[in-house]
């Protein structure tokens, strides 16, 4: 591969595509841990929940021989351990940490039991028949040359997280229910006094958040990868609590850092095929967001300056 | 009385010996019916079951353990090397002819016992930095030597007309970081492709897990037109066949028999790996229990198998024969035979000089 062809490769419908494809699980756990800081309860066992689902979608699918039930399993266990750090910081009285804590640990050693299990390795669950969830191509959209490309032919999930991320942003900026759920998270004391049903928001935010993790452990396992493979989620649900630590809660600050961070990881996936230290290349995706990071505040600050 | 009291005493004690001396020797009649010694060996690993490093070493103890006269136990420690000296020390108080333990990470507690233990015979099945001690014998697999075979391969099938091999005379590797350990893999696999006129595209995702991300850059390389793809980054090489199987192009496995791995539960992945590349760590463990048992235990022995001992080398199961077509295996073994005569020299990173090796690495990555 010469550098000409390297540089064309970055401005090609393929790349965008494969951006799109590298962004999806980043965008589910950026939301996983904004929904549930929304409301102030936080939720650090992304990365746990992505990986329990990613098990639980193969064993599922390969139980019931149905990826559509593999897909469903994988989301009640996502949206059961949300439930449980919800159930054990608001009645029990554990701080939210300790239990995201205790779940990410258990979840890497977990999955191992469960695979060794069911398997026999304790690797990867390469000897389950399991079921992936299909690619879809739309209709029309597809023959349209250049967008066609890139828009068309991903995977289901895929596009159920571009409706998830717009139903999201309306019902954050358009209903009451989304501004009741900000106001919790800014002031708990206040949102109650003018009638807020603070339980209440705070149950949604974390059943959002275990919903998004769990679609995105599926993602991984169910088309994107078709077997689970040890601690595969490898750091992305971490990325989602920086992403989120980055944009606070600025919904669409949210999207366009996880966006940064994946288009870095796309280069870097190609960067890293050449003669160059791959410890180095590997902190691009990295020094983008941090660029970015820095480029927001200085623009941010003039902003107020000017004010 | 006094006298009386001491006697008493005195042959209490002596019966006492006596009879813990008798129940001790009861305890170590280790003979057949037939009046064979049986030897007692214990295998000490953190684990089993990763179907891959530790499996190989599982493979080696049950083949000596099918031996009429050989008994192996295996001691599975755990990853937490803290608990590590216990074992060992509980192991040797055991009484058992010879301990196998060892590899790059658990080697320094075997080492340990080995000192403290000058008795106790102890095999150390892949040693990464060997120490001499007269009460053990350690080998090693020739990496470099297994990079070679699989380099030889991937050049020959790029090269072929084989039905997914391309035009383009391109080939890849996943490794799974970039250190030497690793590097050792692809030395040989880079000297086979320069001296072939290949070019590689090696990726290191600098991970063994993330899976996607193997996925990502093995689909990469594929689009710069890389049709044979060996993987050598455990648990995330099942991206490489993942993309593979995606591309149509062909894969490598490593470790173990890949193909046998995929081909009930998925027979797509399996469908594009043509053979992997392995070290018979059971050729190691079968030479120390037949020295063993042939009373000539080489202690202080230090040995590195390679192709000419056949410690490295591809499997040829059914798909292999049936998909790759004769030519292209013969070429292979001709190449191999020309290792085994000495004469060619297979370069090894961890021996070799860092300088060479860059030489070699940037020459097999320019485009041809």
């Amino acid at each position: 591969m010469s550098w000409a062809d390297f540089v064309n490769s970055f401005f090609s419908a393929n790349f965008l595509y494969v951006v799109i494809r590298v962004s999806v699980p980043l965008l589910l756990a950026s939301l996983s841990a904004y929904m549930a800081s929304l409301t102030g309860v936080g939720n650090i066992a992304v990365e746990g929940i992505m990986l329990m689902s990613c098990l639980m979608a193969v064993l599922g699918s390969y139980w019931t021989q149905s990826a559509a039930l593999g897909l469903l399993i994988a989301l009640a266990t996502g949206i059961g351990m949300a439930l449980m750090i919800y159930m054990f910081s608001m009645s029990l009285g554990a701080q939210p940490l300790l239990v995201g804590i205790a779940l990410n640990t258990f979840a890497s050693s977990f999955t191992v039991f469960l695979l060794y299990q069911f398997t026999n390795s304790k690797g990867s669950s390469g000897t389950l028949p399991s079921k992936v969830l299909p690619t879809v191509d739309i209709p029309l959209i597809k023959d349209i040359p250049f967008l066609g490309e890139i828009v068309s032919g991903h995977y289901l999930l895929t596009y159920v997280t571009v409706i998830l991320l717009i139903l999201f942003y309306i019902m954050l900026y358009k209903t009451p229910m989304g501004m009741q759920m900000k106001a919790c998270g800014l002031n708990e004391q206040a949102a109650r006094s003018v009638g807020i049903n603070v339980t209440k928001m705070k149950l949604l935010s974390m059943l959002f958040s275990g919903l998004t993790a769990a679609i995105g452990g599926a993602y991984m396992t169910m088309g994107y990868a078709s077997i689970f493979s040890k601690d595969m989620v490898a750091g992305r649900g971490w990325i989602g609590i920086a992403a989120q630590g980055i944009a606070g809660i600025n919904y669409v600050a949210l999207l366009v850092v996880t966006m940064i961070f994946s288009v870095f990881q796309a280069i870097t996936n190609v960067f890293l095929l050449y003669d160059l230290p791959s410890e180095l290349i590997n902190t691009i995706p990295y020094v983008g967001v941090l660029l970015g990071v820095i480029f927001y505040s200085v623009a941010a600050t003039k902003k107020h300056r000017q004010v | 009385m006094k006298k009386m009291m001491k006697k008493t005493v005195t042959v209490l004690l002596a019966v006492m010996m006596l009879t813990i001396g008798v129940i001790g020797c009861g305890s170590d009649t280790d003979e057949s019916a037939e009046g064979e010694k049986i030897y007692k060996i214990a295998f000490v690993v953190p684990y089993i079951g990763d179907q891959s490093y530790w499996d190989l070493v599982d493979r080696g103890r049950q083949i000596v353990d099918a031996y009429d006269n050989v008994e192996t136990t295996l001691i599975e420690a755990g990853e937490d090397t803290s608990k590590w000296t216990s074992v060992m020390t509980d192991v040797c108080e055991s009484g058992y002819d010879l301990i196998v333990s060892g590899n790059d990470t658990y080697e320094y507690y075997l080492y340990e016992a080995a000192e403290n233990y000058p008795d106790q015979l102890f095999f150390n099945f892949e040693f990464g930095t060997a120490q001499e001690y007269d009460n053990v014998y350690a080998v090693k697999y020739n990496t470099a030597e297994l990079g070679y075979v699989a380099g030889l391969l991937s050049c020959a099938v790029t090269t072929s007309d084989m039905e997914k091999a391309n035009d383009d005379k391109v080939i890849g590797v996943i490794v799974g970081m970039e250190n030497d350990a690793m590097d050792d893999f692809i030395g040989g696999y880079c000297q086979v492709a320069n001296s072939m006129g290949v070019q590689v595209i090696i990726g290191y995702p600098e991970s063994w897990t993330d899976v996607a991300k193997a996925k990502e850059m093995t689909l990469n390389m594929i689009n710069s037109g890389a049709d044979v793809i060996w993987q050598v980054a455990g648990g995330a090489g099942n991206g490489v066949f993942e993309a593979c199987a995606e591309e149509n192009v062909y894969a490598l496995g490593v470790d173990q028999d890949q193909y046998e791995q995929f081909i009930e539960s998925k027979p797509e992945y399996a469908n594009v790996i043509l053979t992997s590349f392995v070290k018979n760590a059971q050729i190691g463990i079968q030479t120390a229990v037949d020295k063993l048992i042939a009373g000539e235990y080489p202690g202080g022995v230090i040995e590195n198998f390679g192709i000419a001992q056949d410690g490295v080398g591809l499997i040829e199961n059914d798909y292999y024969l049936e998909t790759v077509p004769e030519d292209v295996r013969n070429q292979v073994e001709e190449a191999l035979e020309e290792v085994k005569n000495g004469n060619v020299e297979v370069f090894s990173v961890l021996n070799g000089d860092s300088a060479e090796w860059q030489k070699i690495k940037s020459e097999a990555q320019e485009a041809k």
